[in-house]
C-alpha cells in the first residue's frame, strides 16, 4: 500500500516534468501531434550563447544580492513579530506584508521616485526592489521557525559563556592560552581532573604548577 | 576560591504582581543554601535575577560584596542549572556540555576532553556520542548539570535539578552533589520544594513563601524552632497547640510544656513535631488522646489523636511512630513530649 502510495506521488511530480523534458528536445510541436514530429538539440546549443551566460550571471548575482538584504532583515523583522508587544507586532506584521497587497507596478514607480532622487545605482535599485517583494516571504518563514524555539535556549547559553577570567595567567605562554577555563587535560580520571582544577581554583597549587608550565601544557594542542 | 552571594532588598515585580518581597539572603562562600518554597513562591525568579537573566525591579545581588547591578550574565561566574534541561538540540551530549569551552575558545578536541570529565562525574560518560533528543528526562537533567559545572561557576544556582530522577538515581545525585563540594567547593544555592532533599544537601534552609524570606537557618533550627506556623507547614510540622504562654511556660490541652526563654506572656501556639511526641499506655505521658486515625507513611505511621482539655475545643495531635504503632482507632493513649521543653511561635 505504501509502495503504491510512493510510486503515485513520484508520478504526480515527475508526469508534469515530461512535456517540459519534451519541448527541451523539440524542434516544433503543434496541438494534436501527442509527440514532436521532430527532435534536435537547438535549445542546448543555445543554453551555451554569450547572451544566456551573461543574463543567468546577472539573475544569479542579482539573487544572491536580494538573499543577501531579505533574509537577515526577514529574520529581524520575524524577531520583532515575535517579541514586541501585540499592537507593535501587528503592525509590523502588515508592513512585512504589505509589498505582497500593492501592486508591483505601483510599488515600482513608487519606489523609482525616491531612488532617483537619492541618485541610486541602477543595479542597487533593483536589488532593493526584489529585496523588498523578498521580504514577506524570508520574514515569514523566520517566523515559523521561531515559533519552534525556546527562547530560554538563548538565556542558557549566555549563562554558559565564561568571560571571567579562571586562574591567574600563565607566564611565558602566548596570551591566548591563558584566560580559559582551565582543566588539565593529560590527568587521568574525571574526578582526579577536577581535584586538580579546584586546587588550581583554590590556589593552593597554583605557583607550582606555574613554574612547571602545567597548566599552560594542558592547552597546547 | 568560591564566592558570597548576597541578596540586599531584592523586589521584583512583573506589572501589578508583586513576586518577590524585598528578599535579603546571604550565602557564604562554599556554603550550600536551600531555597525551600512551594509553586510560585518565586524561587526561579530570584534565581533568575542572580544569574543575570533577569533585573531586580529594586534592591541590590552582591557578589564578594560587589554589586551586580549592570553586570551581564557571562560576567558574573555564576551557573544556572534551569528547572527545565534545555539541552541544545543541535548538539549532542559530549559537545551540550563542551559548549562553555567552545565558547571560551578550545578546540572541538579539547573542549571534548574536558566535557568528558564532568560526564563521567553524572554517570554519562556512554552517552557522549547520543544525539540530544535520544536521552530520558533524568539523563537530560543529569546532562545539563555536568554542562553547569563546566563551566566551572564561582556560584551555582540549582533550580529543582533532582525533581524528575527516580529515588535511586536522587540518591546517587545527592552523592555526586556532595563530591562537586568537596572537590570544586562552589556556593550553591538550592531551590527545591523537597524538605528532604534540603536538609540532606543544605547547610541552611532558607523558607521563601508568597516572594518573602519567612527565615533562614541551619537545617534543625528550621525544623525545631520555626520563626512561624507558615515555616513549620512547609518545613512538614504537623503539630500547632493554640493555649497560653505565662512565665515561660505554654499552658495547652498538653498539659504544662517549657517553651523557649524569652517568649513574651500571651496567646501562642505549641509547635511540636509529629517526630517529638511519644505514644504510651492510657495513663501515663502528660496528656491523654483518643486515636482518631491512622495513616500509612509505608515504614512509618501517622497517628492522629483528639486531645481533649479541661476547657474548650479538643486540638488535633498527629504523631509519627516508625513500624506498627499498635493502637486503633476509638483506642485512648497517653502523649509525651520526647524533649522536656517546647517551642512556641505567635503566629
Ligand atoms: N515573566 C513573567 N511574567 C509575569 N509573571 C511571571 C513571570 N515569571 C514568573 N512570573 C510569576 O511569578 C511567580 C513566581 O514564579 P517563579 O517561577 O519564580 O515560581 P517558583 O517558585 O519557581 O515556582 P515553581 O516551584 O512552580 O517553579 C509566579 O506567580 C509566576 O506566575
Ligand atoms: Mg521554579
Amino acid at each position: 500500500m505504501r509502495v503504491i502510495a510512493g510510486l503515485l506521488l513520484v508520478l504526480w511530480i515527475v508526469l508534469p516534468v515530461v512535456p517540459v523534458l519534451l519541448w527541451s528536445v523539440a524542434v516544433q510541436w503543434a496541438a494534436p501531434a501527442v509527440l514532436p514530429p521532430s527532435y534536435s538539440l537547438q535549445s542546448f546549443s543555445a543554453l551555451a550563447a554569450t547572451d544566456t551566460v551573461r543574463a543567468a550571471g546577472a539573475s544569479s548575482l542579482l539573487g544572491v544580492g536580494v538573499a543577501t538584504v531579505a533574509t537577515p532583515l526577514g529574520y529581524l523583522g520575524a524577531l520583532a513579530i515575535q517579541r514586541l508587544p501585540r499592537v507593535p507586532a501587528r503592525l509590523v506584521e502588515l508592513t512585512l506584508l504589505a509589498p505582497l497587497a500593492i501592486p508591483p507596478f505601483a510599488l515600482v514607480m513608487g519606489i523609482n521616485v525616491a531612488f532617483l532622487r537619492f541618485y541610486l545605482l541602477p543595479s542597487v535599485g533593483v536589488v532593493l526592489v526584489l529585496a523588498v517583494t523578498a521580504l514577506p516571504y524570508t520574514a515569514f518563514m523566520f517566523r515559523s521557525a521561531l515559533a519552534t524555539y525556546d527562547s530560554r535556549f538563548e538565556e542558557v547559553a549566555r549563562s554558559l559563556r565564561n568571560l571571567v577570567a579562571n586562574g591567574p595567567p600563565c607566564p611565558g605562554a602566548p596570551a591566548r592560552w591563558c584566560n580559559r577555563p582551565g582543566i588539565l587535560p593529560r590527568v587521568p580520571g574525571g574526578l582526579g581532573r577536577l581535584h586538580r582544577h579546584a586546587a588550581y581554583r583554590r590556589g593552593a597549587v597554583a605557583d607550582a604548577s606555574h613554574a612547571a608550565g602545567v597548566r599552560c601544557v594542558g592547552y597546547r594542542e | 576560591m568560591s564566592s558570597s552571594l548576597e541578596f540586599i532588598g531584592t523586589s521584583r515585580s512583573f506589572g501589578e504582581a508583586t513576586v518577590l518581597h524585598e528578599v535579603s539572603l546571604i550565602v557564604e562562600p562554599s556554603r550550600c543554601v536551600a531555597l525551600l518554597g512551594g509553586s510560585g513562591s518565586g524561587k526561579s525568579t530570584l534565581l533568575r535575577i542572580a544569574a543575570g537573566l533577569d533585573d531586580p525591579s529594586s534592591g541590590q545581588v552582591l557578589v564578594d560584596g560587589g554589586d551586580l547591578d549592570g553586570v551581564p550574565s557571562e560576567k558574573r561566574g555564576i551557573a544556572l542549572v534551569f528547572q527545565k534541561p534545555l539541552i541544545f538540540p543541535h548538539l549532542n551530549v559530549v559537545d551540550n556540555v563542551a559548549f562553555s569551552a567552545r565558547m571560551a575558545g578550545q578546540s572541538r578536541q579539547a573542549a571534548r576532553r574536558h566535557a568528558m570529565a564532568y560526564l563521567e562525574l553524572v554517570h554519562l560518560a556512554d552517552f557522549a556520542g547520543r544525539s540530544a533528543g535520544r536521552l530520558s528526562g533524568g539523563q537530560e537533567q543529569r546532562v545539563a548539570l555536568a554542562r553547569a559545572l563546566a563551566r566551572n561557576p564561582r556560584i551555582l544556582l540549582l533550580d529543582e535539578p533532582f525533581s524528575s530522577l527516580d529515588s535511586r538515581l536522587r540518591e546517587n545525585m545527592y552523592s555526586l552533589v556532595e563530591d562537586i563540594r568537596s572537590e570544586l567547593a562552589p556556593t550553591i544555592v538550592l531551590v527545591t520544594h523537597d524538605r528532604r532533599e534540603a536538609s540532606i544537601l543544605a547547610d541552611s534552609i532558607a523558607v521563601l513563601d508568597d516572594g518573602r524570606i519567612l527565615q533562614h537557618g541551619p537545617v534543625a533550627q528550621l525544623h525545631y524552632q520555626p520563626a512561624t506556623l507558615a515555616v513549620n507547614r512547609i518545613l512538614g510540622g504537623l503539630n500547632a497547640i493554640s493555649g497560653q504562654v505565662d512565665g515561660g511556660i505554654h499552658h495547652s490541652v498538653l498539659g504544662r510544656v517549657r517553651v523557649q526563654p524569652g517568649m513574651v506572656d500571651g496567646p501562642a501556639f505549641l509547635v511540636m513535631r509529629q517526630e517529638a511526641v511519644r505514644i504510651l499506655p492510657a495513663g501515663e505521658g502528660t496528656a491523654v488522646g483518643n486515636v482518631a486515625g491512622l495513616k500509612s507513611l509505608g515504614a512509618h505511621t501517622l497517628v492522629r489523636t483528639e486531645v481533649a482539655g479541661n476547657d474548650g475545643l479538643p486540638e488535633t495531635l498527629t504523631v509519627e511512630v516508625s513500624g506498627d504503632p499498635g493502637v486503633s482507632v476509638g483506642q485512648m493513649i497517653g502523649l509525651q513530649p520526647v524533649n522536656g521543653s517546647g517551642w512556641a511561635v505567635i503566629r
